[in-house]
């Protein structure tokens, strides 16, 4: 965790370094988000526990004041432990172990979002994603790695805000809130998915 | 002023880069225990199997041993601690219901042979893409041992693991067999305990112990009774 932290600080000062919040956004009507993106899995039981590793790349171009359309591309690793067990696998054989389970989400496609109060400090809105998920579920155990790699539909709901301190600027914060479902399945070992779903939050910055 | 576009899109491409999508878990914890790993063959009739002969020695892969005319051999392990290993399996396979032939020249009229082999060192298979990949060590127990067999080994179901130092194999060979010319011997059980090895890089016998009583624990079909 400490080195995501060291990992999102050099980001920030880098972003600073180029962005140049004395001039206008970077492209005229247009925005851009890269944040850090904190993970909740909400169905699946093959790796479950809420992880932080995950950031999100987004821009868009205003169609209007209020619409939005874009591109984003996002990723998240969740992780679970699993104690010593017996699996029974599919040929009769059985592989008593420990093992640690790795989850790493991948989507990518459009986003879409409606605006308020474009010219103020406080810009909210709601969005939807929608695209192709990759997920690759992994069992890590003694000095092996065992993995299988799915495709699914990914769709996204979302709220956030943008947050500029001098809206003429357009360079700030953002935070965000989101649950996602992706229509990803596999098997591996004696485990399955189907469908993969989450929530989380956001933070990073807008401009 | 007119706003950088290019240098914001290398700024962002060098986010995406310097982020390092997919993170790892830590796995320093995974290798301080033992895996069992156990196949078989799902058409072997076990329970038609009543005497089994088990070597008293363990073959050791690895660098092998020296003859007296300085050629290569096999090389066995045979001392106290590898009596613990062998005895431990003789007396599971005796819990099923199987007897242990004892005499060498009678091993060949058993209905099955059980051989053991241990990992010392894995310099030999260093590029192996071979599922059985013991099999291909140069002194490994050879089908020749259990009788006038051939044709060498054959292995009727799948196996999934890697070579690793510090493991210890078993496998059971199907003797009851008509045992014709070019007949290929078949293994019909197996069984793979890695991560045997003590801080000091030699073999933990409990743990080996363990995983033996691990590995018939999970092949309920191995009996007689």
């Amino acid at each position: 965790m400490k080195h995501l932290y060291i990992r999102l600080a050099a980001i920030m000062a880098l972003l600073m370094a180029v962005a140049h919040p004395s001039k206008a956004q970077v492209l005229p009507d247009a925005y851009f988000n890269i944040d850090w993106q904190l993970g909740m899995p909400a169905t699946n039981d093959f790796a479950d526990k809420t992880s932080g590793w995950g950031m999100n790349f987004e821009g868009g171009y205003f169609l209007t004041d209020a619409i939005t359309i874009g591109g984003f591309l996002s990723y998240q690793t969740n992780f679970k432990s699993f104690p010593r067990e017996t699996l029974t696998l599919s040929d009769g054989s059985a592989l008593t172990t420990s093992q640690k389970h790795a989850l790493f989400q991948l989507p990518f496609g459009v986003a879409g979002r409606y605006n308020w109060f474009k010219q103020s400090i406080f810009q909210p809105y709601v969005g939807m994603k929608l695209g192709a998920s990759y997920a690759q579920i992994s069992s890590y155990y003694y000095v092996y790695k065992q993995y299988t790699d799915t495709w699914g539909f990914y769709l996204q709901p979302e709220v956030g805000v943008s947050i500029f301190p001098r809206p003429d600027m357009r360079f700030g914060f953002h935070a965000a809130f989101y649950y996602s479902y992706a229509t990803n399945q596999g098997d591996l070992l004696t485990y399955s998915l189907d469908g993969i779903s989450n929530f989380g939050l956001r933070f990073g910055v807008s401009f | 002023m007119q706003p950088k576009p290019i240098l914001y899109c290398l700024a962002l491409l060098a986010l995406v880069g310097s982020a390092g999508c997919q993170k790892e878990p830590s796995t320093a914890s995974l290798r301080d225990e033992y895996l069992v790993y156990t196949a078989y063959d799902q058409e072997a009739d076990f329970a038609a199997i009543e005497t089994f002969y088990l070597p008293d020695s363990i073959l050791l892969i690895g660098e092998g041993a020296t003859d007296g005319s300085g050629n290569t051999v096999a090389k066995y392990w045979a001392d106290e601690k590898a009596q613990q290993l062998v005895t431990a399996v003789a007396d599971e396979l005796a819990e099923r219901g199987y007897e242990r032939i004892l005499d060498g020249a009678l091993r060949s009229e058993a209905d099955a042979g059980v051989q053991l082999s241990y990992v010392e060192e894995t310099t030999y298979f260093t590029g192996y893409n071979n599922p059985y990949w013991w099999s291909y060590y140069p002194y490994y127990w050879s089908p020749g041992y259990w009788g006038d067999w051939w044709g060498g080994w054959y292995h009727p179901f799948s196996v999934y693991y890697g070579y690793t130092t510090g493991s210890l194999l078993t496998e059971m060979v199907d003797l009851a067999v008509e045992n014709e010319r070019d007949a290929k011997l078949t293994v019909v059980w197996n069984s793979y305990i890695s991560g045997l090895l003590n801080p000091s890089a030699s073999i933990d016998i409990e743990a080996a112990e363990a995983g033996i009583v691990q590995a018939f624990e999970q092949s309920p079909y191995l009996k007689n009774n």
